[in-house]
């Protein structure tokens, strides 16, 4: 329910502004204030009772249990069960007439005595106010594409994360969730415009908070979230906006009673078996590893046959066996050894060896590190406020049991947010304070990349072989050590040794603002915004004796890290109205400053494990530290005007200018935007026939910039002491090097902003009398200049890349809004849906038309994603198969392959020159999806309510990176039950390559065999609401009591074989202030944690 | 409404005009702007720390230091009859299409190894540029001039090094010297030979260095020498290198170790037989010892030895084999060596009953190959098909030069990182045996036999007269039986059968030390060498992964031109670097 247009309530608005003098759609809270001032000066006015009504203004029926309350005073009354209602009033009083599900009204007693007052459902209005860069806008007045969710829509999700509220409820914004406990979210508007850093510009009540976790802010305390994403509404933030803006203003008390809102809720992630990827059995993979060895004929001399450490000897797969022990070959259950059990948890004592019993029934290592996962939250917030004051005061906790063992997520915060209005209303000051600390638990507390990522927990889950027992005879966790099971670590113990592993964060963030109106229409403001965090981590690394590859010491290591981000901005705003012309000019200025440090420690050898042992005093070798920092400063100025004449014709037109510390030669840049609306509908030749009954015409254009990349960019040369990269030992000590100093990243004095332009065009309208609102907007976003750190020649020694302004990227699409709304008696409902589609491509790579710019590297897999001109970004790149070679004659009049034979897979010769290499790589998938939809039904019947909002990506593709492990002859370990489809003299049309020994290299390399379709839809959300009806409520003294059950992801559709699609959007890197997160590579399953499904039963009431 | 617009004046002037300038002015954190700001003695020096920090191979781009190797493991044994990539078939695969010959220029292998030789290169350049500019602007104290000279020769003698070992890798390689500096002045052609400048760098050292250091680790003239003296060698100038070897072998500090084992012990770190060695150090304060011998340290048995990772760099079976003697005269079997298998403990478990080979054997193998049933250094016996990843694929033996004993654990090798087999052995670059069979080599192409055979044996008589690798009661640990060769011993009789002589004792005496691809492309014998080895090693000794491999001539003696490195070179969709033939 967003972006949307009603027109019945704009018709109500009509009727309003005729019954009611003090409530306007224009600076809604100026007018009210001056209400209130009416009311103060007259106050002395003798009171008469009044009485009135209140109807339902769609269907006229009374309504019961209305608060009516006389402004600025205590004494209220509720409505009967006719919906009548007397009150004691003098003539100058404001009543104040609210209902759950009704919008507030303020009615002027004047001279009625009999008050009929038609109550209009709290749905959005015309009248709404939009918060919009430095301002707000009633939604008319918009001509962009602005799209936004409420405060209700948000408490009916049950997310961790505020951006996370945004997913399938805005068209144009694609997020990306990472799954664990805590993890963070990644957020896209429109695409991914730059090769550069994509994040949006986020705006925490005036605050700036660049990228970062959000994590650790409570989702409750948001009353909206809008997200600018054309140029007119966002070029107000001028170098920083090019991304898309996304502002968030949390909540504050209303005039009026006191109000006590409290919700909980609690429930369990999951995610389903079904959901597992499916692994040979114990004595399949035995088959497969001596197939493989049968097939290369390699056990030793000419014989054939296989010869391995756990499944024996022998010349056909089916002698395989699988063995009583893993570890030590060759041990039996009487095994006098046995005896001499090696505990892993004391970490003094040398490996003997451990006797592992073989599981040959096979462990489902993805059952073992998967549990369902408690969670619950809470929040009380306290609100309300007088003639000169309000304020709401919030407590909130999360907490979650990841759905991966051993890993927890926690989060307390606390707000206050208070505005106060002195000498005459003509100053208000307030402020927007949150103090928030949150703890990460677990293997993700750990500040490497440790999702989505070959050596990642899930990586090794995949890749762990399932006759490794979890855990030993001996009561120790279990591994490879035994010989031929590869190198892969046991996640499970992995995970139990990190559990203890934390990541605090204390974030304080907040503003306080002046706001003075010495003339009326004229507005200073002035606003200080603080964003500041301070990080913990610990790391504990223990002994895994277990392992084939085990580590012998144990390490502790902590890491500090301090962000500061202040910003200043002053406004000046003056509101003008010459009788059909209606004016607003804005001029601001702002400045701001970032900073940040870091330092780590670490230690080895700790002689106990104890957790309130882990100081880096206790360890007793391998002294480690380190450190570093980063800053940069911005300083702007901007100004708008918005003309509207006759409420018909809308403009608007915004420059800012900003200078940023990143860029020295051309340091500072202009950006401009202009937006046309027109609301068509209102012209006399607008047929009024019914169907269309209302109709806004907008366009826009404008340009933005992006400057998000590292600090310090403008010089030449950098040089770096530097201890791991550029120290010697230059005395033979062998035991102390002489720090030396490197070059350490190239510079550039010219780089300037990256620049989008952007063109919107689009129409609100609203049909079939109010039945239906409809949004669209089409858009061409076309980044120029893009600052990119180009791959320079190695030959150059660059140990950093220097940026430079390289390339174009275009993103153009359309978004659609649809929303339905119908009533039949006492059923409602409506249904709501929204499409987005961008189509990305790189238009230009600048000058040399041949430079590509590569994604990160997957394991020995080297150039997975490319860049290039033509393509959209992050494609995928590599060989096209073409099936399998049946027999030699098809491989000698194949294109010279390395290493073909009949068996192995056929690669494309794309370019036909005879010879597969390097040129033969082409584009094999895309990441970006076709579109992505979002749904949502509501039906309400009496006091029950149904809400379903389902989200869906189509058309996307995956590289299952995981394939590399589990369906190719990559190390030693375990193999997917796609390995039983492989090619054979017998089983010509086996997908995979014959297995074998003796692979050539090429056979695994990037290819169209990777790609999987990475399509799906979730069920968000499925939510039952009951509403205990106002007899009851008044019973139980609480003014309302909600209680729901809900199901979260509960349906998932998908063809993808991996454990979960939901990772087309990664990098998941919060050091943005670093300027990273670059989306070069996307929709890589490197080994991402699943997105969990939840089941979460909670009450909300209030008093 | 005149208010209004005077309230705007006067916002504009209060809140508008803020200083800026200065606001905007950030200076990067934690780093040096600029080369002027080390134009110092002090900045000189560190600079050429930096520089020197790279003849490890490892600059820290992480991307696996075994992708370049100061011992050059994965080029020069790997793709050679001395090694296997060793480990499972399924680790670091780009390795097997590199010991296949069928390496395509996108294998991230020789980007990184470009990479980092490059960076060398230009460290050394950053240090001839702030010498360059300390001298223009006067900051060299008058008492450092001497020592800044020195400075510069040192730097020289890096940029040269680190270009040679881009010249041996490619062939066809830039040079690049202090004078670019922007992206694009570094697109430079590789079509023009570098010998020239290379020798012109050793050259320039070799004047300017003296004879010795103070610091151990600083490049002296001798090592200057040695290098050219290499250079020429493969240029296959032996007339200039031969003045040089002779210069080195008669003036020079360096000997032969009494023990041939103890080249590769750390205690005999820099020891009178290292003429050009890389100091590594561990538990230095450097992240997971970061400056020890990180190029190596997969190359160490894997999860059933105390080591624990990862199994590569297996020495072959024809490199074992070449190591038998003749039982009566304890000479190499220069033309029979592999007509059989030398007995070994391929298929056999650790725990089944193992007869090592009884043959005669030349006692340098069980200082370069650990085998079943040998004492593996102070290890206790190497424990067979245990320690191996995965024998079916890649034999029973493993490397042991790199390894360090058990009794300098923790003190000399890591105690940090993934893996703590970095050690502080340290990497030698060229032995004094290198320098005298060399000039055997030199020797043999003059047809002046007698001096090649007196040399060869000189390096003989050191392997049989030094301590033999001993079981615990000081027995030796198998049968050793070596001698020199005889005078008018037919290996010496002519032109062949000396060339085949003098190079067979190179390939013994440096076995696994990374010279033996890059020796036999100096031969020139490349091609039938391994072409004869891929389909014995293939069929016959059981390792099917090289069956059907090939190396063809004209093509494989040099390792293609990175992809990235040519795409990154490219001005309009011309690149500065020509792919090598073939590729």
């Amino acid at each position: 329910m967003m972006n949307q247009w009603s027109v019945k309530s704009y018709l109500r608005f009509m009727v309003y502004t005729n019954a009611i003098e003090c409530v306007s759609y224009g600076a809604r809270k100026r007018i009210i204030a001056q209400c209130a001032i009416l009311f103060l000066s007259f106050s002395a006015f003798a009171q008469n009772p009044i009485s009135g009504s209140t109807t339902d203004i769609e269907d006229g029926a009374p309504l019961l249990g209305v608060s009516v309350l006389v402004r600025g005073t205590l004494s209220g009354t509720v409505t009967d069960i006719n919906g009548r209602f007397t009150i004691n009033a003098s003539s100058e009083d404001v009543l104040l007439i609210s209902h759950v599900g009704y919008e507030t009204q303020e009615v002027r007693v004047g001279n009625q005595i009999n008050i009929s007052i038609k109550m209009v459902p709290d749905i959005q209005e015309l009248s709404e106010l939009i918060v919009t860069g430095y301002s707000s806008q009633s939604r008319q007045s918009i001509t962009g594409s602005v799209s936004s969710i409420g405060a209700e829509e948000i408490a009916s999700l049950p997310i961790m994360s505020l951006d996370r509220a945004m997913q399938g409820r805005l068209p144009g914004v694609y997020i990306g969730n990472e799954g664990y406990a805590g993890g963070n979210t990644m957020v896209r508007i429109r695409g991914f415009g730059t090769l550069n850093n994509n994040d949006p510009l986020f705006i925490i009540d005036g605050v700036q908070v660049s990228g970062g976790n959000l994590s650790s802010l409570n989702s409750t305390d948001i009353e909206s979230i809008t997200v600018l994403k054309d140029a007119s509404s966002a070029a107000i933030y001028g170098a920083r906006a090019s991304n898309g803006v996304v502002i968030v203003t949390t909540k504050n008390g209303k005039p009026g009673a006191l109000n006590v809102d409290i919700s909980m809720s609690n429930g369990v992630n999951y995610v389903p078996e079904s959901r597992f990827p499916r692994m040979l059995s114990p004595r399949q993979l035995a088959e497969n590893v001596a197939l493989s060895q049968i097939n290369a004929n390699l056990s030793g001399g000419n014989s054939g046959g296989f010869n391995h450490p756990q499944y024996g000897l022998g010349t056909s797969a089916s002698e395989v066996i699988l063995p009583d022990f893993i570890n030590p070959q060759g041990a039996s259950a009487d095994d006098p050894r046995v005896a001499a059990g090696y505990d892993t948890n004391d970490d003094n004592s040398d490996g003997i060896f451990q006797l592992m019993r073989a599981n040959k029934n096979g462990t489902n290592w993805f059952d073992e590190i998967i549990d369902p996962g408690y969670f619950q939250k809470y929040s009380i917030s306290v609100s309300g406020g007088g003639e000169l004051s309000r304020f709401l005061f919030g407590v909130g906790h999360y907490g979650e049991e990841g759905v991966i063992k051993f890993t927890d997520f926690d989060r307390y915060s606390l707000r206050m947010n208070s505005e106060f209005s002195i000498a005459d209303d003509k100053i208000r000051i307030g402020e927007n304070v949150s103090v928030n600390y949150s703890e990460r638990t677990g293997i993700f507390a750990q500040n490497t990349l440790v999702n989505n990522n070959v050596e990642s927990i899930i990586s090794m889950t995949y890749r762990i072989p399932s006759i490794v027992p979890v855990g030993d005879e001996g009561g120790n966790f279990g591994g490879t050590q035994g010989g031929g099971l590869g190198n892969a670590i046991n996640p499970v113990a992995h995970l139990f040794r990190s559990k203890d592993d934390k990541r605090r964060e204390l974030r304080n963030l907040g503003s306080i603002y002046v706001e003075a109106e010495p003339i009326e229409g004229l507005v200073y403001k002035s606003l200080l915004g603080l964003n500041h965090l301070s990080r913990n981590i610990t790391d504990f690394e223990s002994k895994d004796p277990e392992a084939s590859e085990s580590t012998l010491f144990t390490t502790f290591s902590e890491t500090n890290r301090w962000i500061s981000n202040w910003n200043w901005s002053n406004t000046l705003s003056y509101e003008l109205e010459l009788s059909d012309s209606h004016f607003n000019f804005l001029i601001g200025k702002e400045i701001l400053k970032n900073t940040f440090r870091e330092s780590f420690g670490g230690r080895n050898d700790f002689i106990n494990q104890d957790v309130s042992f882990r100081f880096l005093n206790v360890g007793q070798s391998s002294l480690q530290n380190g450190g570093f920092g980063g800053k940069n400063a911005l300083s702007s100025y901007f100004g708008r005007v918005d003309y509207n004449f006759r409420n018909r014709y809308y403009s608007n037109f915004t420059i800012r200018r900003d200078g940023s510390s990143k860029f020295i030669e051309n340091r500072w840049g202009s950006f401009v935007s202009a937006g046309f609306g027109w609301l068509i509908s209102d012209e006399n030749f607008f047929p009024s026939d019914g169907i269309i009954s209302l109709l806004k015409l907008r366009a826009s254009w404008g340009q933005m910039g992006n400057q998000n990349i590292p600090d310090s960019n403008g010089d030449l040369v950098f040089f770096t002491p530097d201890l791991e990269n550029s120290s010697y030992d230059i005395t033979g000590s062998n035991t102390g090097s002489l720090v030396g100093i490197d070059f350490s990243k190239g510079g550039n004095r010219d780089i300037r902003w990256e620049t989008s332009e952007v063109t919107d065009i689009g129409f609100d309208a609203i049909l079939f009398d109010s039945k239906i609102d409809v949004s669209f907007s089409w858009f061409n976003r076309k980044t120029e200049d893009m600052l990119l750190d180009t791959t320079p020649p190695g030959t150059g020694g660059f140990a950093n890349n220097a940026f430079f302004n390289v390339g174009n990227v275009q993103n153009k699409g359309v978004e659609i809004a649809i929303n339905y709304n119908e009533e039949l008696g006492d059923l409602k409902y409506s249904i709501g849906g929204n499409l987005s589609t961008y189509r990305n491509e790189i238009t230009s790579v600048g000058e040399n038309a041949s430079l590509t710019f590569n994604g990160n590297l997957a394991r020995d897999l080297n150039q997975i994603s490319i860049n290039r001109l033509g393509d959209s970004t992050g494609s995928f790149f590599g060989f096209v198969i073409d099936g399998i070679f049946q027999n030699d004659s098809e491989v000698a009049t194949h294109a010279d392959q390395p290493g073909a034979r009949p068996g192995t897979f056929r690669f494309r010769d794309v370019n036909d020159d005879g010879i597969i290499n390097d040129e033969d790589r082409t584009i094999i998938g895309n990441p970006h999806p076709d579109f992505t939809y979002g749904i949502n039904l509501n039906l309400s019947y009496k006091n029950f309510e149904l809400d379903l909002f389902g989200q869906g990506v189509s058309g996307n593709e995956l590289f299952n990176f995981q394939r590399y492990f589990t369906d190719f002859n990559n190390f030693q370990g375990q193999r997917g039950i796609r390995t039983l489809d492989a090619w054979s003299t017998t089983n010509p049309n086996g997908k995979l390559p014959l297995l074998s020994d003796s692979r050539p290299g090429l056979e695994s390399a990037e290819s169209s065999y990777y790609i999987e379709d990475g399509g799906y839809f979730k069920l968000r959300s499925i939510r039952l609401t009951y509403t205990l009806p106002p007899s009851m409520t008044t019973k139980l003294g609480v003014k309302y009591l909600k209680v729901f059950a809900q199901g979260k992801n509960v349906i998932v559709i998908t063809d993808y074989t991996g454990l979960d699609p939901e990772i087309n959007l990664q990098s998941f890197d919060d050091n943005t202030i670093e300027g990273r997160n670059r989306n070069r590579d996307i929709g890589i399953d490197r080994g991402a944690a699943p997105i969990p499904r939840s089941v979460i039963f909670g009450i909300n009431l209030g008093f | 409404m005149k208010k209004v617009i005077r309230l705007f004046i006067v916002f504009n002037l209060i809140i508008l005009n803020a200083c800026d300038d200065g606001f905007l002015e950030v200076s990067p954190q934690g780093a040096l702007v600029g080369a002027e700001s080390l134009a110092t003695m002090e900045g000189i020096d560190a600079l050429l720390i930096g520089a020197y920090s790279v003849l490890d191979g490892w600059n820290g781009i992480g991307e696996g230091a075994w992708r370049s190797p100061a011992s050059n493991w994965t080029y020069g044994n790997v793709p050679s009859d001395d090694g296997y990539k060793g480990s499972d078939q399924g680790d670091q695969t780009p390795l097997n299409d590199i010991e296949r010959f069928t390496a395509i220029a996108s294998n991230p292998y020789f980007l990184t190894k470009w990479k980092v030789v490059y960076d060398g290169v230009r460290r050394s350049n950053d240090v001839l540029r702030a010498i360059t500019t300390a001298r223009k602007i006067g900051t060299i104290d008058e008492s450092d001039i001497e020592t800044v000279n020195i400075r510069e020769a040192e730097a020289r003698f890096l940029r040269g090094h680190y270009h040679f070992e881009a010249k041996k890798m490619w062939n066809n390689v830039p040079y690049v010297d202090e004078i670019p500096l922007k992206i694009d002045e570094f697109k430079i052609t590789n079509t023009v030979d570098i010998w020239p400048s290379i020798e012109e760098n050793f050259q320039f050292a070799i004047d300017h260095l003296p004879e010795t250091q103070p610091e151990i680790g600083r490049i002296a003239s001798w090592t200057a020498k040695g290098l050219l003296a290499k250079a020429h060698m493969f240029q296959q100038d032996f007339v200039a290198a031969k003045i040089l070897l002779d210069d080195i072998m008669n003036n020079g500090p360096f000997d032969l170790l009494p023990n041939y084992g103890d080249n590769f012990n750390v205690t005999f770190n820099n020891s009178v037989e290292d003429v050009f060695e890389v100091q590594t150090s561990v538990n230095d304060g450097v992240t997971n010892s970061g400056n020890g011998n990180w190029g190596d340290v997969i190359n160490f048995p894997h999860d059933g030895s105390p080591f624990g990772c990862c199994g590569f760099n297996q020495p072959s079976f024809n490199l074992v084999n070449a190591y038998q003697t003749d039982p009566a005269t304890g000479l190499p079997l220069l033309d029979t060596f592999n007509d059989d298998i030398l007995t070994n403990d391929q298929g056999i478990d650790s725990t089944e009953p193992f007869t090592e080979y009884q043959g005669t054997l030349d006692p340098r193998l069980d200082h370069t190959v650990g085998r079943r049933g040998i004492p593996y250094l102070d290890w206790g016996d190497h424990g067979g098909r245990l320690w191996i990843r995965d024998q079916g694929f890649s034999g029973p033996y493993s490397p042991k030069k790199n390894v360090y004993r058990k009794s300098d654990v923790g003190n000399l090798t890591s105690n940090s990182g993934w893996t703590t087999n970095a050690n502080a052995i340290n990497i030698p670059l060229i032995r004094f045996a290198d320098v005298i069979l060399w000039r055997a080599e030199v020797a043999v192409e003059e047809s002046d036999f007698e001096t090649a055979r007196q040399l060869v044996n000189r390096i003989r008589a050191r392997a049989r007269d030094g301590a033999f690798v001993s079981e615990s009661d000081g027995s030796p640990a198998a049968n050793y039986l070596i001698n020199e060769y005889p005078t008018g011993h037919p290996a010496f009789g002519s032109l062949t059968e000396a060339r085949k002589a003098v190079r067979f004792e190179r390939r013994l005496e440096l076995g696994m030390e990374g010279h033996r691809f890059f020796d036999l492309v100096r031969y020139r014998i490349a091609a039938e060498t391994l072409n004869t080895y891929f389909a014995i090693e293939g069929t016959r000794n059981g390792r099917i992964f090289l069956a059907g491999a090939n190396f063809e001539p004209g093509k494989h003696e040099y390792f293609p031109i990175p992809l990235s490195e040519i795409l990154a070179s490219s001005s309009n969709g011309v690149s500065s670097l020509t792919q090598n033939p073939g590729y």
